[in-house]
């Protein structure tokens, strides 16, 4: 192969050796796709749950608790990507902690020990149920104003 | 003439290399982002975001999203697309649809920075 390769006229040895380095350079663009896909990704949906997060906030503030509900709950079928999600995983599930009075009482708080766990995923450095508690009664106050 | 060949000859296929490589990369980034553009809330968050790349779509988007995350998603959407936009009458409209307790001007503007935080 190498012989015939020689044996050809210049310029389709030219050409052979373009085509190898287009090759070439497609390859690298795969790799260089497929290194930050991942990153793309996660900004895209961090970017798809804003206006549902939005909404939700909206509903959690101004709306029936009925209201809240749903779009808090809609907001939990997203599955968090990012650091960034897993804050918002955290408020979503002290805003429905409140919701359900978790704060109010002590004993089994399911929507607190989720958020707990989001908040560990989060980064935060103290995430004990009783914090959160403590959080979530704040925020109801506020709320209540 | 020897090293001026061999110069031409690297910079030929450094130049078919880089533009392969970009072209490809860009390629499937692009393709990426029409996989996303296909999400109702994508297109929303894009028109949130005032881009011009998006289509006009929001209507079927929210009939979308209120079939798949149940009522009244698609009018808290809603609302907060107009107060971003600084639509007042259509959010004062919307504020009324949801029963809110209060959708005068300056409750208006207090949800306004909800949004906004």
């Amino acid at each position: 192969v190498r012989l015939g390769l020689l044996l050809q006229p210049a310029w389709v040895r030219v050409l052979w050796s373009h085509a190898a380095a287009v090759l070439l350079g497609v390859a690298a663009g795969m790799i260089y796709h497929r290194a930050q896909v991942a990153t793309l990704q996660r900004t895209t949906e961090t970017l798809e749950r804003r206006p549902h997060f939005e909404a939700a906030s909206l509903a959690y503030s101004f709306g029936t608790p009925d209201q809240a509900r749903v779009l808090l709950h809609g907001l939990l079928r997203q599955a968090p990507t990012s650091d960034l999600d897993w804050g918002d995983r955290m408020m979503t599930r002290v805003r429905l902690a409140i919701l359900e009075g978790e704060h109010l009482k002590a004993g089994p708080a399911p929507h607190l020990t989720s958020a707990a766990d989001a908040c560990r995923r989060f980064g935060r450095p103290d995430c004990s149920v009783e914090q959160l508690r403590e959080l979530a009664g704040n925020l109801a106050a506020a709320r209540l104003r | 003439m020897f090293f001026a060949k061999l110069g031409a000859r690297i910079a030929s296929h450094s130049v078919a290399f880089a533009v392969a490589a970009a072209a490809t990369a860009g390629a499937l980034t692009a393709a990426e982002f029409a996989r996303a553009r296909e999400s109702p809330l994508f297109r929303i968050a894009m028109r949130a975001e005032k881009s011009a790349s998006v289509p006009s779509t929001l209507d079927a988007d929210l009939r979308v999203i209120d079939r798949e995350y149940g009522v009244p998603t698609a009018d808290f959407i809603r609302l907060s697309l107009a107060l971003r936009e600084r639509k007042l009458t259509e959010a004062a409209a919307v504020c009324s649809r949801l029963a809110l307790s209060r959708c005068d001007p300056k409750s208006l503007a207090e949800l306004r920075e909800t949004v906004a935080r």
